[in-house]
């Protein structure tokens, strides 16, 4: 859990010649770092490399009385299920204790069997929205569930008083399609008819059939859930077809994947009904956003991606609940997360919704709020009269 | 030819004594990476029993894989079967499906062979997804059964299963060499070498092609029942022609087609060495393919022609003391 670094006299030195000794702790993470999903997973093992520097520059972090030194170790796990297991297994042998992540919808459920018999393993997901996967015990969830992207779409077609919608969803996507029932349940109950219902996979490019389908019913909105490779090419394609419909995507869809797929002005007027993320925050001036925003650019010159919010997060949420437990015994920090409060913890970048009492997590689920983003130009807008509620320190 | 006949026998019972000799010290991730080469290397061995044997390229191999791992998991899940009973059903439910594919598919020959078992993966993938109730769909099938432990096994669930994939894996090698050796294995080696010839000579020839694919599919099926249960999870990703479908492809070409321990190693080689590489993940997946490429365009027959080539290579042994003292005494 612990290794006592070699370097600690070179820390007492720098230190002043005092003789604080620091211990190094080890925090896993399991994220794509090479493979199809990599320009998501990158983002967040950077984000949480970024934010283990800022804490050992600022001396340490101090749990009950001891300074220690963070290091992260990676498990790359390309987004698929077997080498998510070897690369979650390698973390375990390295005697990690503290993993965030994955990513990956098909990781998360493949992991969760060995995380379930591990009580001495602490998980916090920062990524997928997999149905399942959080235990509430040792496994924590700091990213939205489906049904917060699907509600922020439904609440989105209320508001515009749209009575009918069809749906395009990525067969492989776990998160979506999992949540696909409730999604119809929670549709019905809003007053919108699902006049079509089709699917595509992550690669696909020829989407006219599906489209040519949806077109024929008519419906006012076509909702398209998946990743933004695809989303974009449906909305261009549809637009071919002449489909005249309000498009609404439910994905996180950082604009320079967008325009890789689709002329900047082709997506004018596409809306976006996801968790709120990064770059949402940023552009609400949310102070912790875009400190870390500017220090990532200044660490690897480039901006933080959609991610790198939950990263960011998940990071401040264990380390808090350490210093809170006072110490890296891992059922004690999931003791803590369970009545951790939103405003407990220091840098957060998302909103959460406070639960019951103010509490971060309910049943191991955390609740970022999710809104609607309009296209505009090259990037994605807030609809008007949005607005956030600050509900963390910032 | 008598080389190749040790290397058979010789291999298999090196990397049985590797394997085993690891057992004790590895810890729980070197135990899975092992355990998930060794039920690789079952699928090679039961895909080179195809391939190598008959010369018929299938990419529904990944397919029947599945069929084996889904049976399991329904079996032990959902019915409560005993996991080694469950086992011999997934493996007789994939030869049957198996057999099936093969009725199909050996109406055709060379390319449309490929491209119509390619199609089989593709539909069988499908119906993993579509098939919910019965495979759990795209999240998966959750909550399946470990494997009982053996005696002295217990407390240690990822020796267990490394110690069972080993014993399928020695079933499996030993079934395939006995196959080989008998009187379809021989005609399937007459087929692959020339169908025309083999029919003119009387041999069967639908009825050897039809015994080495359900052959192949029946320990495929063993294989994903022993995976199913070591991961307690199965997700259909894994049994895609993208994922397994193409790789126990890349497995046996790598290894050698038509020798049986020449997969074993390429099971190996494809399976560890992307662990291996972790330390340099940003530059792995062009370290995988500058290898691939390496034994395509350097050792067109794979790790098993290169050992062969190499023993070659070594000088002939000179008569030996032994051999001139044995001269000298029968004088």
């Amino acid at each position: 859990m612990k290794r006592l670094l070699a370097t600690a006299a070179i820390a007492a030195l720098l230190a002043g010649g005092s003789t604080v000794q620091a211990e190094e702790l080890v925090l896993g993470e399991i994220h794509p770092i090479t493979g199809p999903a990599s320009f998501y997973g990158l983002v967040m093992s950077q984000t949480l490399k970024m934010n283990a520097e800022q804490a050992n520059a600022a001396g340490g972090i101090d749990i009950g009385g001891k300074k220690y030194q963070i290091s992260i170790d990676t498990g790359d796990d390309q987004a698929q299920a077997t080498k998510g297991v070897a690369a979650f297994r390698k973390l375990l042998a390295d005697n990690v204790h503290f993993v965030i992540g994955p990513l990956a919808s098909a990781v998360a459920p493949a992991i969760k069997p060995v995380i379930d018999a591990r009580p001495d393993v602490l998980q916090i997901i920062d990524g997928s929205i997999a149905d399942g996967v959080v235990n509430g015990k040792n496994s924590f969830r700091v990213q939205a569930d489906a049904d917060t992207y699907n509600d922020a779409a439904i609440d989105y077609l209320k508001s515009k008083g749209i009575k009918s919608s069809a749906i395009l969803t990525d067969r492989g996507h776990q998160g979506f399609r999992m949540s696909e029932q409730r999604m119809m349940k929670s549709l019905k109950n809003a007053g919108v008819n699902i006049a079509a219902q089709e699917y595509f996979q992550m690669g696909d490019t020829d989407f006219s059939a599906q489209i040519t389908k949806l077109a024929a019913s008519q419906s006012e909105a076509l909702i398209l859930r998946g990743y933004p490779g695809e989303g974009a090419l449906i909305t261009k394609q549809a637009q071919q077809l002449g489909y005249k419909g309000q498009i609404v995507w439910e994905m996180g869809a950082p604009p320079s994947t967008v325009m890789k797929n689709i002329p900047a002005t082709q997506m004018d007027g596409v809306v976006n009904c996801i968790p709120r993320m990064m770059a949402d925050y940023i552009r609400l001036n949310v102070p912790n956003a875009i400190k870390v925003a500017d220090a990532f650019h200044a660490r690897y010159g480039k901006d933080a991606g959609e991610n790198a919010a939950f990263s960011n997060d998940a990071f401040w949420i264990l380390t808090t609940a350490m210093q809170k437990a006072g110490g890296v015994e891992p059922g004690k920090v999931a003791a803590v997360l369970k009545d951790l409060k939103v405003t407990d913890v220091p840098n957060l970048i998302i909103q959460y919704k406070p639960q019951e009492n103010g509490l971060l997590f309910k049943n191991g689920q955390a609740h970022p709020p999710s809104a609607c983003q309009i296209w505009h130009g090259e990037n994605w807008a807030s609809l008007p009269g949005d607005h956030l509620d600050l509900t963390t320190k910032n | 030819m008598r080389r190749e006949a040790i290397m058979r026998w010789l291999l298999p019972v090196i990397i049985l004594v590797i394997a085993l000799a690891a057992v004790p010290f590895a810890n729980d991730y070197i135990l899975y990476v092992l355990t998930i080469a060794v039920l690789m290397s079952t699928l090679a061995v039961s895909y080179d029993v195809l391939l190598g044997l008959t010369g018929y390229l299938s990419l529904a191999h990944g397919f029947l894989y599945g069929v084996g791992a889904y049976t399991a998991a329904y079996l032990t899940t959902n019915s409560g079967w005993n996991f080694w009973l469950a086992m011999l059903a997934a493996a007789l439910m994939s030869a049957l499906i198996g057999a099936i594919v093969a009725l199909v598919a050996f109406r055709t020959k060379g390319i449309y062979f490929a491209v119509l078992t390619l199609g089989i993966g593709l539909v069988g993938f499908q119906f993993f997804l579509v098939l919910e109730p019965l495979t759990g769909g795209v999240g998966g099938f959750v909550g399946i059964p470990g494997i009982p432990s053996l005696p002295g096994l217990a407390d240690d669930p990822s020796r267990n299963n490394l110690v069972v994939a080993i014993v399928l894996l020695a079933v499996t090698y030993f079934a395939a060499l006995v196959f080989l050796r008998s009187s379809i294995g021989a005609a399937c080696l007459a087929v692959r070498e020339d169908v025309t010839l083999a029919q003119s000579l009387g041999i069967r020839v639908g009825t050897a092609r039809l015994a080495a694919f359900t052959f192949s599919s029946a320990f495929a099926g063993a294989a994903g029942a022993v995976f199913a249960a070591i991961s307690n999870f199965v997700g259909p990703d894994d049994f895609s022609v993208m994922a397994t479908g193409f790789q126990v492809v890349v497995f046996v070409v790598i290894g050698g087609m038509g020798t049986l321990w020449g997969p074993i190693l390429g099971a190996f080689l494809v399976v560890c060495l992307p662990e291996v590489l972790r330390g340099a993940a940003t530059y792995s997946v062009a370290i995988y393919g500058i290898l691939l490429l390496f034994f395509i365009l350097f050792a067109p027959k794979g790790i098993a022609g290169a050992v062969l080539a190499l023993r070659r290579l070594l000088p002939a042994r000179p008569a030996s003391v032994t051999q001139t003292a044995r001269h000298s005494e029968a004088r």
